[in-house]
């Protein structure tokens, strides 16, 4: 976003005087989940409207959602339904989750990317562990499908605790195309993210459990800002949290855009489903 | 808009110098923590808005107890009207209780007995722990204890035992029996005048402190962010962008805890 000599940015045509943060930084949520939990939070939204309303409330302007039907029932029943669901709402972008082919539940990666394109989706989830969909990521079956997902530049979303490190690792030096976006990443990760880090430039991670003292002006001054992507994870979590951690960062206001939603909307720019 | 939710959203520090009943200190031997030092932690704090914080070393908490008050007393000593002590100890050395009560409170900035129960391995409720008991009411010192759902040491079972048996002691729960006990932390304050609950968890589950405030009201309610494990952005966000009233914010942010401490 511009900004006048005097701090000011452009509203309804005329310069004025910044007054609120959140109305500079662009957040972009990159963790959100739509749909009816089949263990719900006791107290989070529980309807498209509501989270559209706690994200207003919030400052986030749009968010990449994925519909819990996708994640806990089959990616074949929520998929067509986050489309459905968020084809009016335009603060809401749809995302996909995927399975390996050979099963053959799902059609080939290349016919899922093509169905994606004609969707307008541009981000995939994975939810490989054993509680979710139970897939082991060393396989040929699953390289097939991140090899395509590479090849697109397609940002790949696995929750944390879905995923080992040692996969993480693998995985992004396989495919050092493929943008690997952890979810739920906490605040106790830090030593083993940092070598993995420093093993693959296209590992990221999104925000809303990397809570400890500084963990984000650390990680940004060490690793860039771009390897950090805002998110909420709701309903389960207070947005507001999530956004005071990025505004109340010790970074530049240039790193705080990128980690707002500067680069998810570049990652998402970048796929070629 | 709320007055707060206004500063908050502007990226400012908040205006109600906030006092942070829950923090600790120093590195911890179980993960990273960047801004662990007392020089870091005062920065933080004056980026968000918080005048104080109660601290108690990780040293203490995960270790031996006096060697980490030693550290507490050294954070105080560089910065007297930043953090206040929590005096750590441990049921399993009941010789050394009174004699650790005795030196750190002496030498002032000690206010209140912290208890992590679960990183020592006791139970709050056990015979072990009567002398700590026994001491806080003696010397009229609040006791907060890490206190978590469905922990042997420090559940709601313990809670409630410690909260009946010493009624003259102010129990503050930490973490308000987390991560998903607070109704029963609720119950817990219903039943006895004597406990009180804090803020302090890394799951920001959406709608907790409106239900808190809205069952049991904002005056037993003290704000912990638990820094430097967490940072203390998110951790007053919880309270700024709760749906509640702004003088129950300032309340929970505040007067509770500056009310309790004789600030």
């Amino acid at each position: 976003m511009r900004r006048s000599p005097e701090g000011g940015v452009p509203g309804n045509g005329v310069w004025r005087v910044l007054e609120n943060w959140s109305e500079l930084v662009e957040f972009f949520d990159v963790n959100c989940t739509i749909g009816r939990l089949a263990t719900p939070p006791r107290h989070g939204p529980r309807t498209v409207e509501g989270t559209v309303e706690a994200m207003a409330r919030a400052g986030i302007g749009r968010a990449l959602v994925c519909h819990s039907l996708s994640i806990e029932a089959h990616p074949s029943v929520g998929n067509a339904r986050v489309v459905a669901e968020t084809a009016n709402l335009p603060s809401l972008l749809p995302c996909w989750v995927a399975l390996p082919p050979t099963a053959g539940e799902m059609p080939s990666p290349e016919d899922f990317l093509r169905a994606m394109r004609e969707a307008s989706v541009r981000a995939v989830r994975l939810c490989p562990s054993a509680g979710r969909h139970q897939f082991p990521l060393g396989t040929a079956d699953a390289q097939r499908l991140l090899l395509v997902l590479a090849e697109r530049r397609i940002p790949t979303l696995v929750d944390g605790s879905e995923i080992s490190w040692s996969d993480v690792e693998a995985i992004a030096k396989a495919h050092p195309r493929l943008p690997l976006i952890l979810l739920n990443v906490g605040y106790r990760a830090i030593r083993t993210l940092y070598p993995i880090f420093e093993a693959a430039p296209n590992v990221h991670i999104e925000t809303s459990l990397y809570q400890a003292c500084g963990a984000l002006r650390e990680g940004v001054a060490r690793f860039g800002a771009r390897r950090f992507l805002f998110g909420t994870n709701l309903p389960r979590f207070e947005p507001g949290c999530a956004v005071a951690t990025v505004l109340y960062a010790d970074i530049s206001e240039d790193d705080k855009r990128l980690v707002a939603g500067g680069n998810l909307e570049a990652l998402l720019r970048e796929a070629q489903p | 808009m709320s007055d707060l939710l206004a500063q908050m959203l502007a990226g400012r520090p908040l205006d109600c110098r906030i006092v942070d009943f829950h923090g600790h200190l120093g590195p911890s031997p179980n993960f990273h923590i960047p801004d662990n030092s007392p020089a870091a932690m005062v920065a933080r704090m004056d980026r968000v808005g918080i005048e104080r914080v109660c601290i108690s070393s990780h040293t203490a908490v995960y270790s031996d107890f006096r060697a980490g008050n030693d550290e507490t007393a050294a954070a105080i000593e560089a910065f007297p009207s930043r953090f206040v002590g929590g005096v750590v100890l441990n049921a399993h050395y009941p010789e050394d209780i009174a004699s650790e009560l005795d030196r750190r409170l002496d030498h002032g900035g000690f206010r209140f007995i912290k208890l992590h129960s679960s990183l020592h391995r006791f139970e709050l409720h056990s015979e072990a722990c009567e002398p700590i008991w026994s001491e806080a009411e003696k010397r009229g010192l609040p006791v907060l204890v890490h206190s978590w759902a469905g922990s042997s040491d420090c559940g709601y079972a313990a809670c409630e035992a410690v909260a009946k048996k010493h009624p003259e002691v102010r129990l503050i729960l930490g973490h308000s029996l987390a991560p998903d006990g607070y109704p029963d932390a609720c119950r817990l304050v219903e039943s006895y005048p004597n406990v009180c609950l804090d803020t302090a968890t890394s799951l920001v589950n959406y709608g907790q402190l409106d239900y808190m405030v809205g069952r049991i009201g904002a005056d037993r309610i003290l704000f912990g962010s638990d820094m430097p494990f967490l940072d203390p952005a998110p951790q007053v966000a919880k309270v700024v962008f709760a749906r509640i009233r702004e003088e129950d914010k300032r309340k929970v942010l505040r007067e509770n805890a500056a009310r309790l401490l004789g600030l």
